[in-house]
């Protein structure tokens, strides 16, 4: 099916839009990163609530102690790991082991589970709705960027994909993105691909490995918000820890026996856990569909 | 001058987006597995599991917000009930002398040792309630977060479906994939675009005509690229979001919209047009959604340059 495949540094595109196809994409930090601010209007809540139509709003109230980079939602833990091991260095050093009375003890077991509450506190604030995600994208090491297509298919397919993959490296927490539609593939962001691998059998390589895992078979999205240890995801570089797998589907109408063909899957990955929001997911949906009704 | 109307299906839904029950899926998956030994067939990666805390924080979520209040709450009780209980001063009183000397020492001594033991207490007890407190301020944090919920508010108007008629497919396909997308994942329920100086969509919800109650109002390309907004858009280059339509004069140079649209975003395609994205919410498109809404925007113009481009010369000058 895929024929000669070829390493492009530069697709020659007859558009003006030759940004989405530059080589290497540096990898920005997404707009969507809220700022913080000091303080702001107090905002009052509504007391009707209907899920569905929540808006973040960001203009609230914050405790912040002004440092930057320094995050707060990580500051219970801290104190929950300092104030607890503060309280066994009391119980052991402080005090000799005949005068512990049982109040002490009642207190220092209050405190080590106040302790341990704490340190798990952020933990359960980042699922909570509103939460900003903490932790910029981090460039794993010794991975290489790499943007490669296949080049069998029209000009038109190529400024597609090579569109699909700018906006998703750019809007979302992702570092690696593959697109695989009715077996033309398109590779960019941070790989683990064997050491000198000519360029025309990376291609090969990328198609061999997803077959092995079987994605192209995929019906529905598959989410993996931490990372999995199995070792067939060995295309992922180092340090990969959510993964999603957006499968497309064949568009109603070239459906020929009833049924809903998978014609193509998108891969993402990114170096932080939980990184695909709900709203990140509906939009790579809506980018999946875009793929549905092409004809490579 | 007058647009051309065409009819067009809207395409089916695709697919919810959402991950069917892990059960359910886990059993087809099994089934796929044995059934075939072909490298083609089946999918053999791992499984996603169940998330079990974060589908519990995301369902109580009020709970789970005043939960370290309540937890520190309790314990700062706890702290002081335990050492009223324990028989010792609930503050440690530093003050206490010992006035006759001649038993200073003795009494001394066993202040020394009652002393160190309502020291270590007291340092536990210390330790302890630092932490409560701060669970009660990560829990007041949490609650000033809270998102405000901000109700959607239905469009008056009528729904209308117009696409330029001499449009190839390829760019129908595109527009009508970008209604779709907008239309799904944000709170978008109208949307116009206008292209070098031609009217190309108008889809979604739009303002009733006087004339005819049960037809929209047609879009006046020319009398909008008149209009300062247009104007200002592309003059700046970027886009523009009116968080709350009312608040704005300019919103009389968008008559074809319904009247209590909440939210519009402008987005200049290139320098030769614009998209116009009604919302059905104030303030209902976040950061993210206007961000991607740059990145369409500019896959639009890409397109739309390529059809005007390729357009003969005598169809680029009819207004």
């Amino acid at each position: 099916m895929s024929s000669s495949l070829a390493f492009h540094s530069l697709i020659p595109l007859k558009s003006p839009f030759k940004s989405f196809a530059s080589t290497l994409l540096p990898i920005i930090i997404p707009k969507s990163h809220t700022t913080r601010r000091k303080s702001s209007r107090i905002s009052c809540t509504n007391s009707q609530e209907t899920p569905n139509q929540e808006q973040l709003n960001l203009s609230v109230l914050r405790f912040t102690l002004g440092i930057p980079g320094l995050d707060e939602s990580y500051l219970p833990r801290w104190i929950g790991y300092a104030f607890g091991s503060l309280l066994l260095l009391n119980h052991f050093v402080g005090s000799s082991s005949a005068t512990i009375s049982p109040a002490q003890l009642r207190t220092e077991a209050l405190g080590l589970s106040l302790a341990a509450f704490s340190v798990v506190l952020p933990f359960l604030g980042k699922f909570l709705k509103g939460a900003t995600p903490v932790n910029q994208k981090v460039i794993p090491e010794g991975a290489e960027q790499i943007f490669i297509m296949s080049q069998d298919i029209s000009d038109s397919i190529k400024q597609d994909l090579a569109w699909g993959t700018f906006i998703l490296l750019r809007n979302t927490n992702t570092i690696s993105v593959l697109i695989s539609v009715q077996g033309a593939l398109c590779v960019r962001g941070y790989w683990n691909t064997p050491e000198d691998l000519s360029k025309i059998q990376a291609l090969d390589w990328f198609e061999k490995q997803s077959q092995q895992i079987g994605l192209s078979n995929l019906k529905y999205t598959l989410y993996f918000p931490q990372s999995t240890d199995s070792e067939l995801w060995q295309m992922l570089p180092k340090g990969t820890r959510s993964v999603l797998v957006q499968p497309v589907l064949q568009a109603s109408g070239q459906r020929t026996n009833g049924e809903e063909g998978t014609i193509g899957f998108l891969l993402l990955a990114s170096s932080i856990s939980y990184s695909f929001s709900t709203k990140d997911r509906a939009w790579i949906g809506a980018i999946a569909n875009k793929y549905r009704g092409k004809r490579i | 001058m007058e647009a051309g109307t065409l009819l067009r299906p809207i395409p089916l839904n695709p697919p919810p987006l959402h991950c069917p029950p892990l059960r359910r899926r886990f059993h087809f998956f099994r089934l796929l597995v044995r059934a075939s030994s072909n490298l083609q067939e089946g999918y053999r990666g791992p499984k996603p599991k169940r998330q079990l805390v974060a589908d519990w924080v995301s369902k109580n979520d009020d709970a789970v917000r005043s939960l370290p209040i309540y937890v520190g709450g309790v314990s700062l009780l706890a702290v002081l009930f335990n050492r009223t209980v324990a028989g010792i001063a609930l503050v440690a009183d530093a003050s206490r002398q010992v006035i006759c000397p001649s038993i200073n020492r003795e009494i001394s001594y066993v202040y020394y040792k009652c002393g160190a033991y309502v020291e270590v207490n007291s340092r536990a007890d210390l330790l302890t309630l630092g932490l409560a407190v701060t669970n009660i301020l990560a829990g007041l944090v949490w609650l000033s977060i809270r998102p405000k919920s901000i109700s959607a508010v239905r469009p008056q108007g009528v729904e209308c479906q117009r696409i330029c008629s001499d449009l190839p497919e390829y760019v129908v396909s595109e527009v009508l994939w970008v209604w779709q997308t907008l239309s799904e994942v944000t709170c978008c329920r109208s949307l116009v675009i206008v292209y070098n100086s031609r009217f190309v969509l108008q889809i979604g919800f739009a303002a009733a005509s006087s004339s005819n109650e049960s037809e929209a109002v047609v879009v006046d390309p020319n009398k909008l690229m008149q209009g300062s907004l247009y104007r200002s858009v592309i003059k700046s280059g970027s886009q523009s979001y009116l968080a709350n339509l009312s608040l704005y004069p300019g919103k009389s140079e968008l008559p074809f919209l319904p009247s209590n649209t909440q939210a519009v975003i402008l987005q200049p395609l290139g320098d030769k047009g614009i998209a116009i994205i009604g919302g059905d919410t104030i303030r209902g498109f976040p950061t993210s959604d206007q961000a991607w809404i740059t990145l369409v925007g500019e896959k639009l113009d890409a397109t739309l340059t390529k059809l005007v481009n390729n357009l003969p010369l005598a169809l680029q000058g009819r207004a």
